[in-house]
């Protein structure tokens, strides 16, 4: 019995794999600049082609191409090729219009468009190679700003040979934003702020952020010289093939690009689904890879393979962790609320800590989104921590142990960590519905933006399982987004 | 990849700049740590 409870233990524990894998990630972050200080960054202008592939944006691209023209960057080495994926909302006579007054600006057209965005890329990438001019390419989303010192900040590291692409500090910047847009914008601190500094302290990146990527003319030489089509993560397919290919990647935290995030529950679901159905199928493209140093370098490394699962697999670890207390509860009770508490304990510190750790990383950003950084895995979880924290605190609800009342409450409590993603689905299915969507943003903040994005990888399973068709679902822009300082 | 002259002075400044950027984040990282794990262990202390 003592094994099977250390053993229902250990699940109850992989749930707080995920959050303590996001400490571990921030301890780095903060290791972050001993790692700068060993690499080359110098003064460097390459000729830089930037691809912009664009799909009907009429309402960002102009804005986009504004802050493209005004970069800090030598005019005679900046060239900008949009790539207009047919579209029929007035985007190619904004383009035309742009081409006319600046001879950076070149208009590429497919008239057979709609296979989404990595054949569009591929299509401006063929015609660098066939003009030759370029010595690195940037690909950015049609939404996205550039701060005027953000191409330069990042083809400083270029400078290095051994980079081969540099990856910048993707914000949002929705303005006036919404409760969604706001939890993003908390969370980019995590994912991207820390994450990728962590990353770069490992010497290993997972991700080129689709919205702005410069990769270097030689990388892309070898990986073939165009954009993986055959999965919906071609950005992060791109950062693997780079790694693999001997060179490095890296994250510039000072380039800072501004992009335009979905503001509904649906927009975000939409999005993030491709995104998790994306990892799904690199997870099982790249999987000669994982804990295999010998074979994928630092992609194969212990630590970045940590990361990567803690990610792709927490709903697989939150289930465990509810099935493992409540086992526990039905086989030695006493022994389960000691695990309850104690796990909770490891929960505290580790909210606390990235709470705090991402406030400190970005403060601007996390000013802005501080109600959203504070409630992020969710009131009801707050809740269950203070609870578990300090138990008394239902005493005053006088519940006899035992009864039917105790019973739910201690179900409801133990298994939380699952029930959160169902939750969030309901959310998500509420937000949808005409007449009870201004229900969602208080829902959301009970139920948290974390279990909504586990909820999100759940769902991503299930259309991986099913062989869903792969569909690139255009996020919806309506150019509000500004540079927040 | 072709080089290209540069203002030295101006990077140099932005990079020193960045440098204690991260080097404050470092400071405040360490103290974050002091401070939670001191709050665990008051806890386990009380509990």
């Amino acid at each position: 019995v003592e094994v099977l409870n250390w053993f229902l233990a250990a699940l109850v524990f992989a749930g707080a794999l995920p959050p303590a894998t996001g400490c571990y990630q921030f301890v780095l972050a903060g290791l972050h600049r001993f790692r700068r200080g060993r690499r080359t960054i110098a003064p460097l202008h390459p000729k830089v082609a930037v691809v912009i592939p664009a799909w009907n944006e009429v309402a960002v691209l102009g804005r986009t191409l504004d802050h493209l023209l005004a970069l800090e960057y030598p005019e005679d080495r900046l060239r900008v090729y949009v790539v207009d994926d047919a579209s029929d909302d007035g985007t190619p006579e904004l383009v035309r219009e742009r081409a006319a007054q600046d001879s950076r600006v070149v208009h590429l057209r497919r008239e057979n468009g709609g296979e989404g965005k990595a054949h569009t890329i591929n299509h401006g990438l063929r015609q660098l190679y066939e003009e030759g001019w370029f010595e690195a390419v940037l690909i950015i989303d049609a939404d996205v700003l550039l701060t005027p010192s953000a191409l330069r900040l990042m083809t400083r590291h270029l400078a290095d040979p051994e980079v081969g692409a540099v990856t910048a500090y993707i914000k949002e910047g929705s303005n006036p934003g919404n409760t969604v847009t706001r939890f993003v914008a908390f969370e980019y601190i995590t994912a991207q702020a820390a994450a990728r500094r962590a990353q770069n302290v490992l010497g290993v990146q997972a991700c080129l952020a689709g919205g702005s990527q410069l990769i270097r003319r030689a990388a892309l030489d070898d990986v073939g010289g165009e954009i993986d089509t055959s999965t919906l993560a071609e950005d992060t397919v791109t950062t693997f093939k780079v790694q693999l290919a001997g060179h490095r990647v890296v994250f510039e935290p000072f380039a800072i690009v501004w992009a335009e995030e979905p503001g509904t529950i649906d927009g975000l679901w939409k999005q993030r689904l491709r995104w998790g159905r994306g990892n799904v199928q690199v997870t099982r493209r790249f999987r000669k890879v994982w804990f295999r140093r010998w074979r994928g370098g630092r992609l194969g490394g212990v630590s970045f393979g940590l990361i990567w699962f803690s990610v792709t697999l927490m709903p697989v670890f939150m289930v465990l962790s509810s099935v493992g207390l409540i086992t526990l509860l039905f086989i030695d009770r006493d022994f389960s609320v000691e695990t309850f508490q104690t796990f909770w304990a490891v929960n505290l510190g580790t909210y606390l800590f990235i709470t705090l750790s991402s406030f400190s990383i970005d403060p601007r950003a996390a000013r802005r989104s501080l109600l959203q950084g504070l409630a992020f895995p969710g009131l009801v979880s707050l809740l269950v921590i203070a609870y578990a924290t300090y138990p008394p605190l239902l005493d005053g609800l006088n519940i006899e142990e035992d009864s039917t009342v105790w019973w739910i409450t201690i179900l409801a409590v133990y298994s939380w960590l699952s029930a959160s993603m169902l939750a969030a689905e309901v959310v998500h299915r509420l937000s949808r519905n005409p007449r009870l969507w201004w229900l969602t943003s208080p829902l959301l903040y009970l139920v948290g933006f974390g279990p909504l994005l586990c909820a999100i990888t759940a769902a991503a399973y299930g259309k991986e399982l099913r062989g869903a068709e792969m569909r690139w679902d255009k996020t919806e822009k309506t150019g509000k987004v500004e540079e927040l300082v | 990849v072709s080089d290209h002259a540069d203002d030295e002075a101006r990077f140099a400044e932005e990079a020193r700049d960045q440098e204690r950027r991260e080097l404050w984040l470092l400071a405040r990282q360490f103290l974050i740590v002091v401070a939670v794990v001191g709050l665990l262990l008051l806890r386990a202390a009380l509990v």
